[in-house]
């Protein structure tokens, strides 16, 4: 008789007797693996970012694909190291980096083998267009960008528990804050674990090194790509937006040649499958890109509203509008992002721009909008539009951050 | 017609006759299974070999050392014996004026007609004719059913040796029989549960499950029987097929032989006898047999290649059975025509599994950082000491630092604890040669033991369990079989089974994941008493509005464990719950929580199964013969009246809201008291001397094991909250889930039924786990097609090929619908639905198609054996490669919807074997005996279905698609670019896992194997046959150690082909502690490829032995 066992919803069984396991015997299934050394190229380039909080920082831009413009690979570890005078600053998210001229990963250990700290970790890779902590796992999940809630009433834009204002006008509310975490003992408190804010997965927010409140997350949604937010389109649920190709880091950049190194792993801890080195020369750490204007937001009647972007500054040749909604009951955040063009100009999410002809936003949403000022195309060279396994980089990634403009809708 | 009965009065045959008929009728209203006699015929025509007359008034008398019988031949020559026990009988024919003559070796087994047709001559006595034919061998003219009988001879060669018990073995040599990929013998193609199995007329499968109850442990068998397809009427709720075992019996002169064996290679040894006797006038017969074996099967354990993957708790430690049996027979009346037997087997057979537990023991899940990590990962947000102050102890766990195993053994377990006991108390009556009642009482004592206080490692799928599972099979039944005339053979009976299940199921984990499961309305602040919070019965002060307090706390008193229950460290690893947390004056303590109750599972149903037939085999000549047959399967379920608290409605009316108000359970009939008629149909024609053809059909009928329908959570698992008003944590009032609703989800889910008391809503908490509590199903029926034809070539050389084809309806599969709590539908995080567990429907429907081919040689010397091949190719709508197939099998929403069938993946479609033995005159036997098996579908497929915004697709299979199919998405063989996945409908593959694929699941195998091969070597002195037997077996010459590849469901992609570093362990971040409690490879991976290959055959294991000839 087999033991009767139902887990998880699903029935499991054991197979119990003795002579029943005596009989078969096989062999695995033949598998062929692809040259990941010879089919995939790594770009990388350097530049500076001037921030919305009036800082200038590293920024990079990377790109490593298949022929056919998908990432290269699902896992790999990669380490930026800076020319000489390049110094990683001691924030808590540095790690072993902190004080030293790179950016680094933590090559795979066996799990439970302490993992040395480091920028990236063993969860940041390089991936199509950018960097992102999308390193796969044994969960068999798919690491595009979700946003984790712990609770229905958290509207949090960033991962950190009590974090404040980021930049920009802030409306404020009950609680103190503009995230409604009302939370004011500090976790684990299994009381109070449903009013800690939620988090964005599997992204960056940026830039490195600097305190979470003054992050933001930069991803692409619709009308810059196709409309991932129409449910019967098929795109996988809790997809959040594509990458912008860039990652800054919270460092001063330092003129020189940056060099990136990535290694692609096997199944044999210590053993890779592939390494890859390219470099990047900054010559200059004068940002070449001036200020960019915070756009302004103006709702309009139905649900929908208009954002206004000022022309870009001096040295750019694209701007990139990003918009993120939160709201208030659902907490999981809709982003919409617009290429303006060096001209800007105003651009419109009526009121069916939303997810399946909806309104995009509702009374009690936060509506939130900055502009990045770019000397590359950011939409054009990304996925899902752009499909070329190596496409034509600037000879620097430049790029200006506005400060944020948020309301109350 | 009834011209031969001269020796017994027409009214004591119209008595015995109508006794029959009334009892019959009286079953009528009560039931089982499978009712196949233990006896069988010899008929034949005598002729006179001068002129070809039929004789008359032949007295014919077959002998055997089991017993003797006689009958005369009508005028037509003929006569017929019903009620023969299966034995070799030697048949004498005497008549004035022709010579006696006997002819031997007529082999008799169990539900067939043995032909004894033969012609005398005129001239002086001649003793001796040898038979031509044995009833084993491939070329069966007369048989109309397709079935495979084998002899005690066939069995020594299959197995090896005489007395081997392995009944696997013996299955898997026999055509239409197969191994699911679990392990468990099926018969055509059919799933686990849907086949007979009885031993002696007895159903031999436990009243919950309608499983195998002894384990498989051959022991006393004299004749071994495979019946695939419906049989013939005699056969019930079989499903696809039945095995029947026949006990041996006492002999004059007596017969016995004791052995003992001890094996290298593995620590193991037996000691196995059997001894039977009889009077010389036959009226009192015994047999007994026993079967002592202890084996320490550690598989490939020991081997590196199994330590590497992780294989370390994968082998069984030690397992013991103990198998005895008696069968004692007496018999009385004139000629012994009467007989009352008392046939008794009790089988032990005992498991340990955990090979290797370190000296220092295993932990219980509350002190595993593995389980506690998963539950904090599940959703608790609690640390592990919050999980361990609400968590139960495991069953029999003393205190938290309890350990299990090892040296310092503080709870010693026996994983499996198997026992059955049996009985049937038979009686038998031969009013005539030709007619033959038996009337039996049994019993089927079966209530596992399952006791798993850490089962598995690092998954909280997988957690404790200490269950019962069983329970008692009481029936009675009675058979007749009559001769009418030369031509027809009349076969008539009834049976009436009881069956009384048993199932418990505790388990601590599972309670956990309860609590930590999607959609509950328990809240963890209800469970905990923060510092200072007064508590307690009769102190409450507890406001909802103001009070810190757990909500419990204000009805019970916290549990603590005292610093002396919890240990600080073990190995010098210390506990992280043994904080020095200060509550109400306790020191060293764990916080403060009311513990949890078990999660306990029961089952309240009983079913009366009964079933009555009658048939005829139809005799027109020799060489051509009918089974005309017609039966009734029925069954009585036993269980509460449906109401929207037992059962999923079938209807409701509403309110002018749209909620319902009132339910109705207007179930079909057939699922309270099913009544199948099965019409049997058989043919067989021997063409030529060499030649002959059969054909059947026939419905057969399974009805859905008791575990199916009935899976109910305890209630008084809860009692201790029976006076704690409910509290629906989301809203701060009253419950109002308490009832099926939930679960049945769409409009239904709106009835609000509110929670009595917090007992009755952990219930309900409990019962969503396990699913609807009654769920009503109808009896699968199956339409059975088979043909074969058969040829006998010289030197006894026989073959037969079986085509076959099997469909069946209303099969039980299981499907889930989306949580619903309060009206509300269950979503998590993302928006994704919450399902509820799977529910039994009658939704499932297979096919199969096959053929079956045995090629027999006998010889008493020189080269003898069977090969035996079964081909079956069958199609479910049942998803392939999920958990569970063949038991629990589920399909899918979206898969139902869009009426997918599937390759079926718990089967291999071609198996087979070979045995061979090659006797010497001199005394030595070589038996070599190969298994082949082809593989069993493994592949998760390129397409899955799944919804869309509703719609049901069949999609690119994915890791962000299948997770609908197989209830994770760690079945996933492609991997979409996780930063630009793309759509459910044209997903961007990144990645896959190098290996080829089909489009529907299960379409590539694993690749295939001859699977351990047998040897045997041994030597009897032909001068002095009783100085015994010795013998060398080696069991798995080549030492094949692997078994079945399966997905590696820890695969961790990095390109088409490469797997990751990570691949094989555990995506949680907590399996750490790579040596915790000094288990050095607790933590190991289970392997890095694609697929994964455990070893899980015992290795090369040489035996010695030796047999003594009693």
């Amino acid at each position: 008789m087999r033991v009767i066992y139902r887990a998880l919803g699903a029935a499991a069984g054991i197979a119990i007797l003795a002579a029943c396991s005596s009989g078969q015997s096989a062999i695995q299934p033949p598998s062929s693996s692809v040259n990941v050394q010879n089919t995939t190229v790594l770009q990388f380039r350097v530049g500076t970012a001037r921030y919305a909080n009036g800082s200038t920082y590293l920024n990079t831009l990377t790109t490593y694909r298949q022929p056919n413009g998908l990432s290269a690979t699902l896992y790999n570890s990669p380490t930026i190291t800076g020319p000489t005078g390049f110094v990683v600053p001691a924030a808590g998210s540095a790690g072993t980096d902190a004080g030293t001229n790179h950016i680094s990963s933590t090559p795979p250990t066996q799990p439970g083998t302490p993992a040395v700290a480091t920028t990236f970790g063993q969860s940041g890779g390089v991936f199509s267009y950018g960097f992102a902590p999308a390193n796969s796992t044994t969960s068999g999940a798919a690491n595009y960008t979700k946003f984790s809630a712990t609770s229905a009433t958290n509207n949090g834009l960033t991962a950190d528990w009590e974090s404040t204002i980021i930049v920009g006008t802030g409306k404020g509310n009950t609680c103190g804050n503009i995230y409604g975490d009302c939370d004011t003992t500090a976790p684990p408190n299994p009381a109070n674990t449903a009013n800690e804010a939620g988090a964005y997965l599997n992204t960056y927010m940026q830039p490195f090194y600097i305190p979470v409140y003054n992050k933001l997350p930069f991803l692409l949604g619709p009308p810059a790509v196709p409309d991932f937010h129409n449910p019967s389109a098929g795109y996988p649920a809790g997809f959040l937006g594509y990458d912008s190709g860039f990652t800054m880091f919270g460092a001063a950049p330092v003129v020189g040649t940056y060099t990136l190194t990535v290694n692609v792993p096997s199944a044999n801890v210590g053993q890779l499958a592939a390494s890859f080195t390219q470099t990047a020369n900054l010559g200059s750490t004068t940002p070449p890109i001036g200020v960019v204007t915070t756009p302004i937001i103006t709702p309009v009647a139905g649900g929908g509203a208009s954002f206004t972007v000022a022309p870009a500054p001096g040295g750019a040749t694209n701007q990139v509008l990003y918009v993120v909604r939160f709201s208030g009951s659902s907490g999981t955040p809709t982003h919409y992002s617009f290429s303006v063009g060096t001209a800007g100009g105003t651009v419109t999410l009526g009121p069916t721009a939303g997810p399946a002809g909806a309104a995009p936003f509702k009374v009690g949403d936060s509506v939130y909008a900055y502009v990045v000022a770019a000397d590359w195309d950011i939409v054009g060279l990304a996925p899902p539009v752009n499909t070329q396994q190596a496409p034509s980089l600037p000879a620097t990634a430049d790029i200006s951050v506005s400060t944020v403009n948020e309301i109350a809708y | 017609m009834l011209s031969e009965l001269t020796h017994r009065t027409k009214a004591g045959l119209r008595s015995a006759l109508a006794f029959a008929l009334l009892l019959a009728f009286v079953l009528c209203s009560m039931p089982s299974a499978f009712a196949q006699v233990t006896t069988g015929t010899i008929q034949g025509t005598i002729t006179s070999s001068q002129g070809n007359t039929k004789l008359a008034g032949v007295q014919v008398v077959a002998t055997a050392p089991s017993g003797r019988y006689t009958a005369t031949t009508d005028q037509n020559g003929f006569f017929s014996i019903n009620g023969v026990t299966p034995d070799t009988y030697n048949i004498t024919y005497t008549r004035t004026g022709y010579e006696t003559f006997t002819l031997q070796g007529v082999t008799v087994v169990q539900g067939q007609v043995a032909n004894a047709t033969t012609a005398l001559n005129q001239s002086l006595q001649r003793i001796g004719r040898t038979q031509s034919r044995s009833t084993a061998g491939a070329f069966q003219p007369t048989q109309t059913t397709d079935q495979y009988n084998v002899n005690s001879q066939q069995i020594a060669t299959t197995l090896g040796k005489q007395g081997g018990n392995s009944e696997s073995n013996l299955l898997a040599s026999i055509p239409g029989a197969s191994f699911d990929s679990s392990g468990y013998p099926v018969l055509r193609g059919g799933r686990e549960y849907e086949e007979g199995f009885q031993y002696e007329g007895i159903d031999y499968t436990d009243a919950f499950t309608h499983q195998f109850v002894n384990s498989l442990i051959l022991n006393g068998a004299s004749n071994f029987q495979v019946q695939p397809g419906a049989g013939d009427a005699s056969i019930g709720n079989a499903g696809t097929g039945a095995i029947n075992v026949v006990a041996k019996r006492g002999t004059s002169p007596a017969f016995g032989q004791l052995e003992a064996n001890t094996r290298f290679g593995r620590f193991s040894h037996e000691l196995r006898g059997e001894y039977g006797w009889a009077t010389p006038n036959g009226r009192y017969s015994d047999y007994a047999s026993m079967d002592f074996t202890r084996d320490a099967l550690h598989y490939g354990a020991s081997n590196s290649d199994a330590l590497a993957i992780g294989a370390y708790f994968g082998g069984r430690a030690w397992s013991w059975s103990n198998d005895v049996t008696n069968n004692f027979v007496y018999k009385f009346g004139k000629d012994n025509n009467q007989s009352f037997q008392f046939f008794y087997d009790n089988t032990q057979f005992d498991v340990k599994d955990g090979y290797g537990v370190p000296p220092t023991g295993l932990p219980y899940k509350n002190t595993d950082p593995f389980t506690l990590a998963n539950y904090v990962a599940a959703g608790f947000g609690l640390p592990y000491s919050y999980v361990q102050a609400i968590m139960p102890f495991t069953p029999g766990q003393r205190f938290l630092g309890d350990v299990v195993g090892g040296s310092n053994v503080q709870r010693n377990v026996i994983n499996y604890n198997q026992p059955n006991e049996v009985f049937k108390l038979q009686y038998s009556i031969t009013p005539s040669s030709s007619s033959f009642i038996t009337a039996k009482f049994y019993r089927v004592n079966s209530v596992d033991l399952f006791d798993f206080p850490y089962y598995s490692t690092n998954t909280i799928d997988f957690g404790d369990i200490n269950s019962l599972q069983g329970g008692i099979r009481t029936g009675f039944a009675l058979d007749g079989t009559l001769q009418l005339g030369s031509k027809n053979l009349i076969g008539f009976g009834g049976r009436y089974d009881f069956l009384h299940p048993v199932y418990t199921q505790r388990s601590a984990t599972n309670s956990m994941y309860e609590f930590a499961g999607g959609g509950n309305t328990l809240d963890s602040a209800d469970f905990f008493a923060s510092s200072n919070c007064p508590y307690g019965p009769n102190t409450a002060t507890y406001n909802p509005a103001t009070s810190t307090c757990g909500y419990l706390t204000q009805y019970m008193t916290p549990y603590r464990i005292s610093t002396a229950q919890c240990q600080p460290t073990m190995n010098g690893i210390p506990f992280q719950v043994c904080g020095t947390n200060s509550v109400n004056g306790g020191v060293g303590t764990l916080p403060l929580a009311i513990q949890l109750p078990y999660a306990d599972e029961g089952v309240t149903t009983q079913r009366q199964d009964w079933a009555l037939y009658v048939k005829d085999t139809y005799s027109p000549t020799d060489r051509l013969k009918f089974d005309l047959g017609l039966r009734m399967d029925a069954a009585n379920w036993l269980k509460p009246a449906c109401s929207i608290y037992t059962c999923a409605p079938t209807s409701f009316t509403t309110d002018a809201a749209g909620n319902p108000t009132s339910f109705a359970f207007n179930y079909d009939s057939d699922t309270s008291k099913p009544r199948v008629l099965e019409p049997r149909l058989a043919i067989s024609w021997q063409a030529t001397r060499n030649d002959a053809f059969r054909f059947s059909y026939g419905r057969s009928v399974q009805f859905p094991p008791i575990a199916q329908v009935d899976l109910t959570g305890q209630s008084t698992a809860y009692s201790a909250f029976n006076n704690i008003p409910s509290h629906d944590a989301l809203t701060g009032t009253q419950a109002t889930f308490c009832s099926v609703a939930p679960q049945v989800g769409g409009q239904v889910a709106n009835f609000s039924a509110p929670c009595a008391n917090y007992a009755q809503q952990l219930y309900w908490e409990n019962q969503f786990f396990l699913g609807i509590p009654i769920t009503p199903l109808k009896p699968v029926t199956f339409n059975n097609f088979d043909f074969s034809y058969s040829h006998l070539f010289p030197h006894q050389v026989s073959v037969k090929i079986t085509p076959f084809y099997n469909k069946s309806y209303n099969q039980v599969a299981q499907t889930s619908q989306q949580l619903v709590k309060n009206g509300v539908p269950v979503t998590d995080v993302n928006g994704n639905p919450v399902l509820g567990p799977p529910v039994s429907s009658n939704l499932g429907k297979s096919q199969i198609m096959g053929t079956e081919f045995l090629l027999t040689k006998e010889a008493a010397y020189g080269l003898s054996g069977s090969l035996s091949l079964t081909y079956q190719n069958e199609f479910s709508n049942v998803v392939p490669t999920s958990p569970n197939e063949d038991f629990y099998p589920s399909i899918p929403p979206a898969s139902l919807a869009l009426g997918n069938l599937y390759r079926v993946g718990y089967l291999s479609p071609f198996v087979g074997a070979l045995a061979l033995q090659e006797r010497t005159r001199t005394g030595w036997r070589i038996n070599p005996v190969v298994y082949y098996n082809h593989g069993y579908p493994i592949s998760p497929g390129l397409l899955t279905a799944a919804y869309v915004n509703g719609v049901p697709y069949n999609l690119p299979n994915t890791n962000i698609t299948n997770s609908v199919q197989l209830g994770s998405n760690l079945g996933a063989d492609r991997y979409v670019d996780p930063r630009n996945p793309g759509t459910a409908f044209n997903p961007n593959i990144d990645a896959t896992r190098g290996t080829a694929d089909a489009n529907a699941a299960g379409g590539i195998l694993s690749a295939a194997r001859f699977s351990p091969v047998q040897l045997t070597v041994e030597y009897t002195s032909p001068k002095n046959p009783r100085a015994g037997t010795i013998g060398l077996l080696v069991f798995n010459v080549f030492n094949q150690l692997y078994g079945q590849p399966g997905l590696n469901t820890r695969y961790q992609p990095v390109a088409t082909g490469i797997a990751g570093p990570y691949s094989g362990y555990s995506s949680s971040a907590e399996q750490v502690v790579p040596y915790f409690y000094g288990i050095s490879n607790y933590t190991q991976r289970q392997g890095n490829r694609a697929y994964l290959l455990a070893p899980s055959s015992v290795p090369r294991t040489v035996e010695l032995y030796y047999q003594v000839n009693l």
